[in-house]
């Protein structure tokens, strides 16, 4: 083993050859997931991106709802607009629509072949041979399956390997050109994504521990001064500094409570657990210390957490939580160690020497302390950046126990070699499976929002919800619900998931709609990356502490409603009623069910004016009050639904009476299915009759539902 | 730590290196130190716009700065209501804080769930004042829901104000209603303002949750 005291070669031959086996190997692990749907916040870029072209220079000013708080512009939002312009490019080059998700995905290629390759370079600093690390990486579990997002995590990874690999071998080589290229790299990176700017702290500390001159520190500072100009320039068109706000809703969100640090921690411990290789090798390779007693105190460990902090959870879930757990300790502890072996005088972290040991794991803890410290929530994908510090440790690790095994009169079963290339197999293995579940997830929301279409076939319609989800319905035409629910008109139909971020409806169109029908949907896989019954929170800790789940239940269930035309006109009718009471909305309970209705007293008539250019079919649920009648009374009382033309002429007429003091079948609800022309064909209004031939009764009569369809 | 801070103390030291100076090398740390003085001054611009790009929102006025002193008595946090239920979602229920969102409009409300009344102490005050708030019926559905407001001073109780919401069938009942009800105070130690929320006159309590917001007695212009 190399003690890596000298300064690492690279053979071109051997690097042509590398980077092709890495490119390969991006190529063929992302080649069954090119048709992912837009998934998670690629919805948000999307939106920004069609916004940058209006306005190239701001493309985040715009007035947004998101999760249904409205929003003047989208300023501060988590990221600059580094994504925005990638997809604005690509939006101006290939369009939008219906099956072209492929070449977004493909185009997005770039930045994970960038980051493999780039961490090729990395790892050539401090490891024989870079080649297993990088492979691992491009089938790291995590990577595999944010390399399927447009979201901005996987092209900052890229730009930051990128720059810390040109730093790094510039620093070696004291050269101008691979300094530039990192310079440019980190701008990039920061462009990508605010924390970034830790690139400037980190590579200046390895800057200052290599005493490398004058020209690393003047390649370090383009990037932040880049990022300040962009800043007063947004402060001038804002009038305000757009950190501001972004800091102001991190406070909003609560992310300094020490409950919530706590969960950010054990998030933090679970993703790097189980998804950056398969846990085994880390619990084997890093946890293997005092004969196994380690691995079974963090195990103990482990379940005390588990039932301090989730009782709640199933035993499977629990399991799982145990595990990551342990191996998420497991990869701290060994950091830790290996951080702090790199201080202690005449002693060499895995071999590597101090200046660059020390920087390996000012990276890791920088970005575990930032992942804590800053972010709202935990989530997988903001732990990507410090995946290869630990990738590097652990293949270290591997080389070094490598060298103490030709010491050994015979090589164990699970020695190095078999060990690396298990890591890759089963890495790549979970890794796929993982992928998999996510975009069986993804695919849901095209595939709703095309029954939805169908259901509502053209008509009014609005969703309550994010991700996925809104960018599908939208693109469907459904629009989203407007801040101010009054505009929203009597038969609208309104979509709210169960999964995908739905938020409250404000209480009074609420209590206005009627359920029309429940979409629902299973997975072919058990495996769940986020669901909200088996709390796997692998997109967000709001959901759940592990990172996947196990599951056979739906996953997610598209509640379609339908606001009551009657119930949300009825300020705009015109009422003629020999009774006291005007008619009014509420539930009678006939027969065990009190849908939404329109009560009337006899002796009622509502006029509603009808506006709909094109016919449509109303369904209606007519009856009678259990107070209108008693057992043998021979009373009769009439529904009459009527279309009306100018000067209040008939143009069709249904009219039915009941007489359920007599007959039993009268006292359930009857339904109706009437169609009504559209204005186009003379209709001017509608009119809903209730009569009874008892002149004293006072029995109330419902017209319920009302639901509004366009005929097929 | 230990070693930690070390790494930050040795931090100059190990810049400066720690082998004998020659005259050729005193000569390059010259240069370098020159160099290195240059480096500073742009490192404090940059760490001087960072922490201005960072902290300078600071400057711009904050909504806090830019409040004017109330000029009226806020009430929301002075009501109870004895007997009521708090929070929950049945009749006879009072919830001090309860949000609700009208025309697009989100307020932070004060729940009556009729039969209910809620009461505020006001001893002690003298004067014309205006009792003013935002009230909704929180629900379309239902026959309406009459508010009464009682002003009780010295032990008489007397209605000063009725309203009747009917959100169901009156679209002007469909946003936030303001309210306004001129009341002259005594100065009475017992000074007592009740709100009592009741069914319409149909007696149906179904739907009947009224919400009121921004609840302040604000001086008339004899008090002003």
């Amino acid at each position: 083993m190399r003690p890596f005291i000298q300064n690492p070669t690279l053979r071109s031959y051997q690097v042509h050859r590398d980077l092709a086996i890495l490119l390969v190997t991006v190529a063929v692990c992302a080649v069954p997931f090119l048709n992912y749907p837009f998934h998670m916040d690629d919805n948000f870029y999307m939106d920004m991106a069609r916004n940058a072209r209006v306005r190239p220079l701001y493309p985040n000013d715009t007035p947004y709802v998101f999760e249904g708080h409205y929003l003047p512009d989208m300023g501060s939002h988590s990221h600059p607009p580094f994504q925005t312009y990638f997809l604005t490019l690509l939006q101006h080059l290939f369009g939008e629509g219906a099956g072209r998700e492929w070449i977004y995905h493909m185009c997005s290629l770039v930045f994970p072949i960038l980051g493999v390759l780039a961490f090729y370079f990395v790892a050539a600093r401090f490891l024989e041979r870079p080649l297993w690390p990088s492979m691992v990486l491009a089938c790291c579990p995590l990577f595999l399956v944010m390399q399927h997002t447009l979201m901005t995590d996987v092209p900052t990874l890229a730009f930051w390997l990128a720059a810390i690999a040109c730093f790094l071998w510039a620093t070696d080589r004291r050269s101008t050109a691979l300094y530039a290229a990192s310079s440019l790299f980190q701008f990039a990176a920061m462009f990508a994504s605010y924390q970034s700017i830790a690139l400037t702290p980190l590579l200046g500390a390895y800057q200052l521990r290599k005493k490398a001159g004058l020209k690393g520190w003047c390649f370090l500072l383009p990037a932040p001064l880049a990022m300040a100009a962009w800043f007063v320039m947004n402060y001038f068109h804002y009038h305000r500094w757009l950190l501001m706000d972004t800091m102001g809703y991190i406070q909003s969100r609560h992310a300094g409570t020490l409950a919530m640090l706590w969960t950010k921690l054990l998030a933090i411990l679970e993703y790097q657990g189980w998804l950056v290789l398969f846990p085994f090798f880390f619990l084997y390779v890093f946890g293997r210390g005092l004969r196994g007693r380690f691995l079974a105190l963090a195990a103990l460990a482990g379940v005390y957490i588990c039932q301090l902090r989730i009782p709640d959870y199933r035993f499977t879930d629990k399991v799982i939580f145990v595990v990551g757990l342990a191996a998420g300790v497991f990869v701290i502890w060994r950091m830790a160690a290996f951080f702090v072996d790199s201080f202690r005088e005449g002693e060499k972290a895995l071999g590597v020497v101090p200046p660059e040991a020390q920087f390996l794991g000012l990276w890791y803890f920088g970005v575990l302390a930032y992942c804590v410290l800053l972010f709202t929530e935990g989530s997988a994908r903001y732990i990507l950046p410090l995946v290869p510090p630990v990738m590097i440790c652990f293949f270290r690790q591997l080389e070094v126990s490598e060298v103490s095994e030709y010491r050994l009169p015979s090589r164990p079963l699970l020695n190095s070699a078999m060990l690396a290339s298990g890591s890759l197999v089963l890495s790549l293995a979970w890794g796929m499976a993982l992928s998999h579940a996510d975009q069986e997830f993804a695919r849901i929301y095209p595939r709703a929002a095309y029954e939805f279409s169908r259901i509502t076939n053209g008509m009014t319609s609005y969703y309550v919800g994010e991700w996925g989800f809104r960018y599908y319905f939208s693109r469907s035409g459904a629009r989203q619900l407007p801040v101010d629910e009054s505009r929203v008109r009597g038969g609208s139909f309104l979509a709210l998931p169960k999964l995908a971020l739905p938020y409250d409806i404000p209480a009074d169109l609420r209590t206005m709609t009627m359920p029309l029908q429940a979409l629902t949907y299973d997975l072919a896989t058990p495996l769940r990356t986020l669901d909200w019954q088996t709390k796997a929170g692998f997109y967000s800790t709001g959901w759940g502490l592990i990172p996947f789940s196990f599951s056979r239940r739906t996953l997610e269930e598209v509640e379609i409603r339908q606001v009551s035309f009657l119930v949300e006109r009825l300020p705009w009718s015109r009422v003629v009623s020999s009774a006291s009471v005007r008619p009014w909305p509420g539930y009678l309970l006939i027969q065990e069910k009190n849908p939404l209705a329109i009560l009337a007293k006899p002796g009622t008539s509502i006029i509603y004016p009808w506006t709909e250019p094109e016919p449509l079919v109303l369904e209606m649920a007519c009856g009678v009050g259990p107070d209108a009648y008693t057992e043998g009374s021979d009373s009769t009382f009439t529904f009459s639904i009527r279309e009306l033309g100018s000067g209040g002429k008939i143009l069709s007429n249904f009219s039915r009476t009941l007489k359920p003091g007599m007959r039993k079948e009268d006292r359930a609800w009857f339904h109706v299915r009437f169609l009504l022309q559209g204005r186009e064909q003379g209709v001017e209004s509608l009119e809903l009759v209730y009569q009874s031939t008892d002149k004293d009764s006072v029995g109330t009569g419902a017209f319920a539902e009302g639901f509004l369809r366009r005929p097929e | 730590m230990k070693y930690i801070a070390e790494f930050f103390m040795n931090l100059p030291d190990l810049y400066k290196g720690n082998h004998q100076d020659t005259k050729s090398t005193k000569n390059t740390k010259r240069k370098l130190h020159s160099n290195h003085s240059v480096l500073g001054a742009l490192g404090v611009l940059v760490v001087s716009l960072l922490v201005l790009a960072l902290t300078g929102g600071c400057i711009a006025k904050s909504p806090i700065q830019g409040k004017q002193h109330p000029s009226f008595l806020d009430l929301t946090s002075r009501f109870f209501a004895p007997g009521a239920r708090l929070k929950g979602s049945g009749t006879g229920t009072f919830d001090p804080h309860y949000p609700v969102v009208r025309k697009g409009e989100r307020r932070d409300t004060m729940l009556l769930i009729a039969p209910v009344t809620a009461k505020a102490e006001i001893g002690g005050i003298e004067g014309s004042y205006f009792l003013e708030a935002l009230c909704t019926q929180v629900f379309n559905t239902g026959d309406g829901i009459q508010m009464d407001i009682y002003l009780t001073e010295r032990g008489e109780r007397r209605k000063v104000y009725g309203r009747y919401f009917d959100a169901g069938r009156r679209a002007e009942d469909r946003d936030w209603v303001p309210v306004s009800v001129p009341l002259i105070l005594g100065k009475a130690r017992d000074s007592q303002v009740e709100i009592e929320a009741s069914a319409g006159p149909q007696g149906d309590l179904t739907s009947d949750w009224l919400a009121l917001s921004s609840v302040r007695l604000v001086p008339g212009k004899e008090a002003r």
